[in-house]
């Protein structure tokens, strides 16, 4: 079958009730074409990670609904369509980066062991160019390993969709323009659909096809942007004028409105 | 061996002249024996009287050993139960913390009642007051896991048994070492107040019969004999964290040794 992308319509999420309840998404449709890069892109407190977890099944909207490939998304989810990559690499200190890699898979698969894990979790890590620190605890990798290890883990459940929730949020801007090349190039070979979140406007233009940018007070999507860029795209682009351009809409679009 | 004693010298020290100084004040004070016994004379008790307190000490031991082992048991499954059942938590939790208000040395007479002057109610004692410190600090670890780890589990449709077997207990494990290390000290306190309430044996009798024949040398002698079995027993279980850690290094990295 035809993977046909995320379809969401009518998206509502509140947490509490009466007059304590916070509304952090209103009214949200949203589509994810296939094999392309979308980037949830935002100011602080405007719900894109939670959108992020409603449109993979984590968490659950309070009105609308999510489907993938056709199907509700909680189905998606059994089907073993979505990769997460969150926020911090969350690795299991007692475990080896290849170890954390199999342990994933062999919860999701249900299956103790076999040579289809190993070579899963083997050639994830190669993709994310990490194969020599396969036995090293998550101690002894920095950052930016670690993030691969995590980007490594959801590739070896080999998904539909990789749902990356601001993985380099915590990297430094050196190590982050290293690892926004790497995930480009993993995407390229890939071709996963990938939602990322992020609130940075260069990461965002560099690594998408699209763009959706959300506005605050309640979350909702303020406009949708097609990042008409030549791929791959190396860090060149960031001099390209038409680059330029991008960012400096976005900016203007996230810039705090002055109060009247 | 050399680099142990650079380091530990002054503790060494300390201890040497304590006990010089304890010997000498009772000479000098002229303090009676039936008040405070001299270093000496129950360190020359120990060897006089080595074969009943060697038995006295077995009994004892044997108390600590199966009482212990009982609280792991115990501690780890209340605590496991709790975590995974949030209903067993809420319906549970607030009766156990009243139940510690207990003073539970108070409850080894009503043991001996009920379970005569046997093993039975030193262990039943022991396992009371020497589970909860295994049950709290277990039960903090079983809820320290990581919320990232816990979406990503979710997000691969984890099962709850999988998530607590997979990630909570491991990663409760230097949590649960914390609690060992309290409730060893517990279980010998249990062991000696069970005696005290009633047995025939150990070395909590054997203090308690000393006292009352005025015999304080051995009184001394049985109560550092009590104290060196705790430390046995405190660093038998330092040896299997040990040997855990080997499995699991993130006990070390974590835990404060």
């Amino acid at each position: 079958m035809e993977f046909e992308g995320i379809k969401a319509q009518g998206l509502e999420k509140r947490y509490g009730s009466g007059s304590t309840a916070v509304t952090v998404l209103e009214d949200l449709d949203i589509e994810i074409q296939p094999q392309s890069f979308v980037s949830l892109l935002g100011p602080s407190g405007c719900g894109k990670s939670t959108l992020l977890k409603i449109l993979g099944g984590i968490e659950e909207a309070s009105a609308g609904d999510v489907t993938v490939n056709g199907l509700p998304v909680a189905d998606a989810v059994k089907e073993r369509q979505f990769g997460l990559v969150p926020q911090k690499a969350a690795l299991l200190p007692w475990k080896s980066a290849i170890d954390n890699i199999r342990m994933l898979r062999q919860i999701a698969t249900r299956k103790k062991r076999g040579a289809d894990i190993d070579e899963a979790a083997s050639k994830a890590l190669e993709m994310v160019g990490l194969t020599a620190a396969a036995n090293k605890l998550p101690h002894q990798l920095s950052g930016g390993m670690a993030q691969r290890v995590s980007i490594a883990r959801a590739l070896a459940l080999d998904p539909q969709i990789l749902l990356m929730d601001e993985p380099f949020g915590a990297l430094d801007a050196i190590t982050r323009d290293e690892m926004n090349l790497r995930l480009a190039d993993v995407w390229a070979e890939t071709r996963k659909t990938i939602v990322f979140v992020t609130h940075s406007i260069p990461e965002a233009v560099f690594l998408s096809d699209v763009i959706h940018v959300m506005g605050t007070n309640p979350g909702r999507i303020v406009e949708t942007l097609e990042i008409d860029l030549p791929r791959p795209r190396t860090l060149d682009v960031f001099d390209d004028p038409t680059f330029q351009e991008y960012t400096a809409h976005l900016r203007r679009q996230l810039e705090p409105k002055a109060v009247a | 061996m050399k680099s142990w004693w650079r380091h530990n010298w002054p503790s060494a020290a300390v201890f040497i002249a304590v006990v010089a100084i304890w010997e000498i004040a009772v000479d000098l004070l002229n303090l009676s024996s039936f008040v405070i016994a001299k270093p000496s004379e129950f360190i020359a008790e120990m060897w006089t009287s080595r074969e009943l307190l060697t038995e006295a000490a077995w009994v004892t031991s044997e108390e600590i050993l199966y009482g212990f082992l009982i609280s792991i048991v115990v501690g780890i499954a209340i605590a496991v139960a709790l975590a995974r059942f949030q209903w067993l938590e809420r319906a549970l939790y607030p009766l156990i913390v009243l139940f510690q208000v207990v003073p539970k040395v108070a409850l080894a007479p009503i043991f001996i009642l009920w379970f005569g002057y046997g093993l039975a109610p030193k262990i039943v004692l022991i396992v009371v007051i020497a589970f909860f410190p295994i049950t709290l600090n277990m039960l903090v670890g079983l809820k320290s896991i990581d919320k990232e780890l816990l979406l990503l589990m979710r997000s691969v449709g984890a099962s709850k048994n999988q998530v607590c077997t997979q990630i909570q207990v491991p990663t409760s494990l230097p949590y649960l070492f914390a609690g060992l290390r309290i409730a060893i000290t517990f279980a010998v306190i249990g062991a000696v107040v069970a005696e005290f309430a009633g047995a025939q044996d150990g070395l909590g009798y054997l203090i308690q019969f000393a006292s009352t024949q005025l015999d304080t040398p051995l009184m001394f002698a049985a109560l550092i004999l009590v104290s060196l079995l705790g430390l046995v027993f405190y660093y038998a279980m330092s040896l299997a964290e040990y040997l855990l850690v080997r499995k699991f290094p993130h006990i070390a990295l974590q835990s404060t040794n």
